[in-house]
């Protein structure tokens, strides 16, 4: 009997190791040839000693997924890269830092289409790559049909809020970007059940007194509504101005009054 | 045995209009078409049949059976108030339905969008029924219909998800309607936007039973996916309609009304008020998702399937208000 249980257990654990290296390969195929498409032929490192990626092991809504990334250590980073490998357009948000950037979370809600590997790509001031990455379980939520029940929030395309803290340090502001935007991914049926046309965030701006805190270049793995958290070092009086520019060329711009 | 091809289909989680279509691998189907049988009823009222729904997500072996399904049998005919999550769960409320009565099924009544309650209808075309539904229905069937049925196949297995069947009797919110099963009169009303957009209710007249559609779930923990502001109003104005018993979407088959509305009120009076805090705090939605309505955590099953989605949904919408 109990010979028996050994067979089997190790029957079972073969077979697991057979599926996790299988699966293990797939994954890998697939980043190699996303981040071809992404870096080109650069090396890319292990990150782990700059960034640290939070993502659920399960979301609980795939359009609309909650993630971190957090930049650790002191070796200047220049460019962080969100990816989530299989969704149909990977590249989530490429972040140009600028000089009023603090070095602290990068915070984003993004899609997730199907079961994939989500990697956060650091390039340094020397012009090297480093990846870290995490696996979630999320299906559809670059065809799930968008959340607006009503006429009046499609008004508000293009209004923004920025939700800032006031905290005791005064060299940095924590602060939350919210802009209303559908960020139609083209996977979307509407009413009438055809496919509404891609239309998304391509680049977010955001500056404080004319210092640049970011660029960003977005994607359709973007949620409805995007939302992204930094912080930035206020300068004085310099309000913080935002530009939004989405794939129709519709162009938003928002100016912000320093925090008092 | 296939390892690697199980895996893959439990792989598949959907979210489909916050109901959670979980990773169970799809059974063998050889049984499964050929073992329809009559759906269990409960005869709450004279001529008022309705069966309960599982307080489960969808899987294979439950055929997404998971909502209260009903019918009523007038004089003349009958109507079918939510046809089932399945074909098979069409099916089995079609043969209890024959199981009581040869009187043609003239209506068939969609409560609202969601799977659970519409992917059933295929069972009934035969029957040439004329198809009931909120104005809003038709839309949001066209933008969903195919991505539930699509999530739902990877559950159920293909071929066990009926058809989406567009509704061509039309209610509008302003102006309710009427059925008329001969001598038994059926009110609809088109609701404003709560659990879904698309939310309609049936009272008869003759009993004064309301069959509410998800409008009220009792014990089992409601999916916010319309409005909830929305909805709290909708509760304030069933708890004080006059009308003493309603059939839930998912609960018991027949309840008083102030038992269902009372403990929905208190759950999104909490989850309103929590989100709304939450945000004006700064509270990020991912610690909101795990931290916030938790005190109602023992009133509801499966509480932690759908409350941090629940909290997700008012969050997004109550930043924006």
């Amino acid at each position: 009997m109990k010979r028996l249980l050994m067979v089997a257990l190790l029957m079972v654990s073969g077979i697991n190791y057979a599926v996790a290296d299988d699966e293990m390969a797939e994954r890998e195929a697939r980043w190699r040839s996303v981040a071809t498409d992404i870096f080109g032929e650069r090396a890319i490192e292990d990150g782990s000693t700059l960034l640290k990626l939070k993502v659920p092991e399960q979301a609980m809504n795939a359009a609309l997924v909650p993630i971190s990334v957090e930049l650790i250590g002191d070796r200047p980073i220049t460019t962080v890269s969100v990816v989530i490998d299989n969704n149909p357009m990977p590249l989530a948000g490429r972040f140009k830092l600028g000089p009023a950037f603090v070095r602290d979370d990068i915070k984003m809600r993004v899609r997730v289409n199907e079961y994939t590997l989500i990697h956060a790509v650091a390039e340094t001031d020397d012009g090297k790559l480093y990846a870290v990455s995490h696996y979630i379980k999320a299906a559809g939520g670059c065809s799930a049909p968008d959340a607006r029940a009503s006429a009046d929030v499609l008004a508000r395309m293009g209004k923004m809020q920025l939700r800032r803290e006031r905290s005791s340090d005064l060299t940095q502001v924590p602060t939350r970007l919210l802009i209303s935007h559908p960020n139609y991914s083209g996977m979307q049926q509407n009413a009438s059940g055809d496919y509404t046309p891609a239309r998304y965030l391509e680049r977010v701006s955001v500056s404080v007194g004319g210092a640049k805190v970011f660029d960003m270049e977005g994607g359709i793995s973007l949620s409805e509504d995007p939302s992204i958290a930094f912080s930035y070092v206020p300068k004085g009086d310099g309000e913080v101005e935002v530009k939004v520019q989405d794939s129709s060329a519709a162009q938003f711009l928002q100016h912000f009054d320093a925090l008092k | 045995m296939n390892f690697a091809a199980e895996k893959k289909l439990s792989r598949r989680t959907a979210l489909l209009g916050g109901l959670c279509l979980c990773c169970v691998p799809t059974r063998p189907r050889a049984e499964a078409l050929s073992s329809s049988q009559p759906a269990a009823m409960v005869e709450v009222s004279p001529g008022i049949h309705v069966r309960q729904g599982l307080t489960e997500d969808a899987t294979a072996g439950n055929f997404d059976a998971i909502a209260n399904l009903g019918f009523i049998i007038g004089r003349d005919a009958v109507a079918v108030i939510d046809p089932g999550g399945s074909l098979h769960d069409g099916r089995s409320l079609r043969l209890a339905i024959r199981a009581r009565t040869q009187l043609p099924i003239r209506y068939v009544v969609l409560s609202h969008v969601h799977p659970d309650h519409v992917f059933g209808a295929a069972a009934f075309k035969d029957d040439a029924p004329i198809f009931v539904g909120h104005a809003e229905l038709p839309q949001q069937l066209a933008a969903r219909g195919a991505f539930y049925r699509d999530g739902l196949e990877k559950i159920l297995g293909a071929g066990e998800v009926g058809e989406v069947i567009t509704p061509t009797m039309l209610v509008a919110r302003d102006k309710p309607a009427e059925l008329d099963l001969g001598g038994r009169g059926l009110v609809l009303t088109a609701h404003q936007p709560a659990h879904t957009v698309s939310d309609l209710s049936v009272l008869d007249k003759q009993s004064g039973i309301l069959f509410a559609g998800d409008l009220l779930f009792v014990g089992r923990t409601p999916s916010l996916d319309g409005d909830l502001k929305g909805w709290l109003k909708e509760l304030a104005a069933l708890r004080d309609s006059g009308v003493r018993q309603t059939v839930p979407g998912h609960g018991p088959p027949l309840v008083p009304m102030q038992d269902a509305v009372a403990p929905l009120e208190r759950y999104f009076t909490v989850l309103r008020d929590e989100t709304r805090a939450a945000i004006a705090k700064g509270t990020p939605i991912e610690e909101a998702a795990t931290t916030l309505a938790l005190s109602e955590r023992p009133h509801w099953a499966m509480f932690d399937a759908y409350n941090g989605r629940n909290v997700i949904e008012a969050y997004r919408r109550l930043e924006w208000e």
